[in-house]
C-alpha cells in the first residue's frame, strides 16, 4: 500500500483492534470467572457447552482454553459444520497422538475435544463422543455454540452438561474501556467516555465493537489527527 | 480478423478480466480499501452488478498479494468448495506430505451467490487460526448473498460497493484499451459515451457491442465507427454474452453454461433452452421438451441461440 497504514503511525505492526483471536491469544477480558469455571470443569473432565451470540467472544475464550491445556493434553479442535456426515473420531484421535502411538495407529489417551458450530452436531456424532468418553480416550468436551437449546445433543450428553452450561453475558462499559486499553495505549489518543459512546453504538457486541473502533481510528488518523475527536464517529 | 487491420494482435475489446493488463481505471478509492482490509485481516464484501468489473478488480487484488491469493470462481467449482485441500495445495509438495497449511493466505471467492451456507461456514475456522488472514467474497449483493451468519458478522460492514463507472472513466478505458490520443481514436469518445448510456452503463455490454459493431466496420471497409454501426446487432450480441469469457479454460476450448450445464459451443449438440445433450436428428429436446425449429436450422448452426421466454429452440452444432 502507498499510504501508510494508521496502527503503524502508532508503532503497531498489526492492527490492534484484529477481530481475530489468533492474534491476541492471551487475552479475554470481562469473561475471568466464566473462563475459571470453564478450566476447572474440563480439568475435572466434564462435559461444558459454551453459549454465546455471535462476535461476543467464544472463539477467543476457546483459543484460551487451547492454550490453557496445550502442554498437558492432547486438544482436538474442529467446527462441527467441516462435513456434512458424521465425523470420525476414531481417526482424529488417531491423527492427534505422537510418537509411537501414532507410528502404530493407537488412539491418543486423555483427549479435550473442542467442538464449535456444534448446531449440525447429529445422533452419530453423540453416540461415538460417547463411546469415547467411555474408553477414556476422550477426557473431556467442550461444545460452543450460539444456541444451546437449538442443538441436536443427544439426551444423555446434554444431561452430562445440565449443570455446565455457561453462558456468556454481555461485556459492561468497564470491560470496554479495558479491551481497548489491552490492546492500545490509550493515553491522549482516545478518552474513556468515547470508548463508552461507540461500545454503546456497537450494542455492546465486541466484535461489532472492535471493527467499529478501527474505522473510527482509521478514519482519524488518516486525516491528519492525533487524537479521537467525537466528530470522528461521523465515519460509523 | 477485423483488429488485425488496425494493428492489433488482440481484440482490443477483449473480456478476460482475469488477463488484463490495462490499468484499472475509476476504482482507486475502492481498491485502497480493499487493500486496506485485506492488509489488517479481515473478510470483506465486493458488490458489484455482473459485467462492471468485478473479476477485473480481484485481479487488481491478485496483483497486490503475488504468491499469497488462492482464488476461487464458484461458477467454475465442479464440487463443494474445500478450502482445506486448497490451502494443503497450496504449500506445494511438503504441504501436501504432511498435511500442512500454510499461514497469512488471502482467499477470493467470486460468483458467491452459487455457493451453500454450509460450504462458507467452514471459512470461518481457518480465518479465525489465520491460516487465511483475509478472505473476500464478491457478487452481485451483499444482501442477497446468502451468507452463514458467523461470516455475515465477521464481514459487518466491511462492504465496498462498485458502482457503474463514470462517462470519463469508460472514455479513459476505451482510449487505454485502443491505445489512443483522444480525438484520433477510430471510437469517437462521443460515441462511446452514447453506446455506454443506450445499453444501460454496462461495461461489459459495451466492450461486447463494440467488438460486433467494429467487426461490422472492418467489413464494410469503413475506418471509422459510427452509430449505424451499432444497429441491427442484438442478436450477435445476445449470443455473444452467452459465452463467458470467465469459462474459457486454459487451453483456449470456450465452455458456455446453459441451463445447469456447461458445453462447448464448437464440439457439443446441446438443446438452448436446458443445456442437454441432443442428436442433431432430434425434434424434441427429451429433458425439457422443447421443440427445435427447422427453419432455424442455419442460424443455429453456427452458434448458440438465446433463450426466449421457453419457446422452441433448435439444437445446435458449430464447427470450428
Amino acid at each position: 500500500m502507498k499510504t501508510e497504514l494508521w496502527y503503524k503511525k502508532l508503532g503497531y505492526v498489526e492492527n490492534p483492534f484484529s477481530i481475530k483471536p489468533a492474534f491476541f491469544n492471551d487475552e479475554v477480558v470481562g469473561y475471568d470467572a466464566e473462563v475459571d469455571s470453564l478450566i476447572k470443569k474440563l480439568a475435572k473432565g466434564e462435559v461444558c457447552f459454551l453459549e454465546a451470540e455471535f462476535g461476543k467472544g467464544k472463539s477467543t475464550i476457546i483459543r484460551y482454553v487451547i492454550n490453557e491445556f496445550v502442554n498437558h493434553n492432547k486438544i482436538i479442535h474442529i467446527s462441527r459444520n467441516k462435513s456434512d456426515r458424521a465425523l470420525d473420531y476414531e481417526k482424529l484421535l488417531k491423527e492427534v497422538n505422537s510418537g509411537f502411538g501414532k507410528l502404530f495407529g493407537l488412539k491418543a489417551k486423555k483427549v479435550i475435544l473442542i467442538i464449535d458450530e456444534v448446531s449440525k452436531i447429529n445422533q452419530k456424532d453423540c453416540e461415538q463422543i460417547e463411546k469415547f468418553i467411555k474408553s477414556k480416550n476422550i477426557f473431556s468436551v467442550l461444545f460452543a455454540d450460539v444456541s444451546f437449546a437449538k442443538t441436536n445433543l443427544s439426551d444423555s450428553l446434554k444431561k452430562k452438561m445440565s449443570k455446565n452450561l455457561i453462558k456468556l453475558k454481555d461485556l459492561t462499559p468497564k470491560d470496554a474501556i479495558e479491551i481497548v486499553k489491552s490492546r492500545i495505549s490509550t493515553e491522549g489518543i482516545i478518552s474513556d467516555d468515547l470508548i463508552i459512546t461507540l461500545f454503546e453504538k456497537s450494542k455492546r457486541n465486541t466484535r461489532s465493537f472492535l471493527s467499529n473502533l478501527e474505522k473510527v481510528f482509521r478514519y482519524s488518523f488518516d486525516n491528519g489527527n492525533e487524537k479521537i475527536n467525537t466528530s470522528d464517529l461521523a465515519c460509523l | 480478423m477485423w483488429f488485425e487491420s488496425f494493428g492489433y494482435n488482440y481484440s482490443p475489446f477483449t473480456i478476460k478480466p482475469l488477463k488484463e493488463k490495462t490499468s484499472l481505471i475509476g476504482r482507486e478509492k475502492e481498491l485502497q480499501d480493499a487493500l486496506y482490509f485485506l492488509h489488517t485481516g479481515s473478510m470483506v464484501f465486493v458488490q458489484c452488478e455482473k459485467g462492471n468489473g468485478r473479476t477485473r478488480f480481484l485481479k487488481a487484488i491478485i496483483d497486490e498479494f503475488p504468491g499469497r491469493i488462492i482464488y476461487v470462481d464458484s461458477n467454475k467449482l465442479k464440487k463443494n468448495l474445500d478450502i482445506e485441500e486448497l490451502l494443503i495445495r497450496k504449500n506445494g509438495l511438503f504441504g501436501k506430505m504432511f498435511s500442512k497449511l500454510p499461514q497469512e493466505m488471502i482467499l477470493l471467492v467470486d460468483n458467491v451467490e452459487n455457493l451453500s451456507p454450509v460450504n462458507l461456514e467452514r471459512l470461518k475456522f481457518f480465518f479465525d487460526h489465520n491460516n487465511l488472514r483475509s478472505v473476500v467474497f464478491a457478487g452481485d449483493s451483499f444482501k442477497n448473498s446468502n451468507l452463514p451468519d458467523c461470516i455475515n458478522h465477521r464481514i459487518g460492514n466491511k462492504v465496498i460497493s462498485l458502482r457503474s463507472l463514470s462517462n470519463d472513466d469508460v472514455k479513459a478505458l476505451i482510449l487505454e484499451r485502443l491505445e489512443f490520443e483522444d480525438g484520433q481514436s477510430f471510437f469517437p469518445s462521443d460515441l462511446v459515451i452514447e453506446v455506454y448510456q443506450k445499453y444501460g452503463n454496462n461495461l461489459k455490454d459495451l466492450l461486447i457491442y463494440s467488438e460486433l459493431a467494429a467487426a461490422k466496420m472492418v467489413e464494410e471497409g469503413t475506418e471509422k465507427l459510427t452509430s449505424e454501426h451499432f444497429k441491427n446487432l442484438k442478436q450477435e450480441f445476445n449470443i455473444m454474452k452467452y459465452v463467458d469469457e470467465s469459462l474459457i479454460d486454459e487451453d483456449g476450448t470456450t465452455i458456455v453454461k446453459v441451463g445447469n450445464y456447461y458445453r462447448n459451443p464448437y464440439k457439443d449438440v446441446f438443446c438452448s433452452v436446458c443445456g442437454a445433450i441432443v442428436s442433431f436428428d432430434e425434434a424434441v429436446c427429451p429433458e425439457c421438451g422443447s421443440k427445435f425449429e427447422k427453419e432455424n436450422k442455419e442460424k443455429v448452426k453456427t452458434q448458440p441461440k438465446k433463450k426466449k421466454n421457453n419457446t422452441s429452440k433448435k439444437p445446435k452444432k458449430v464447427k470450428k
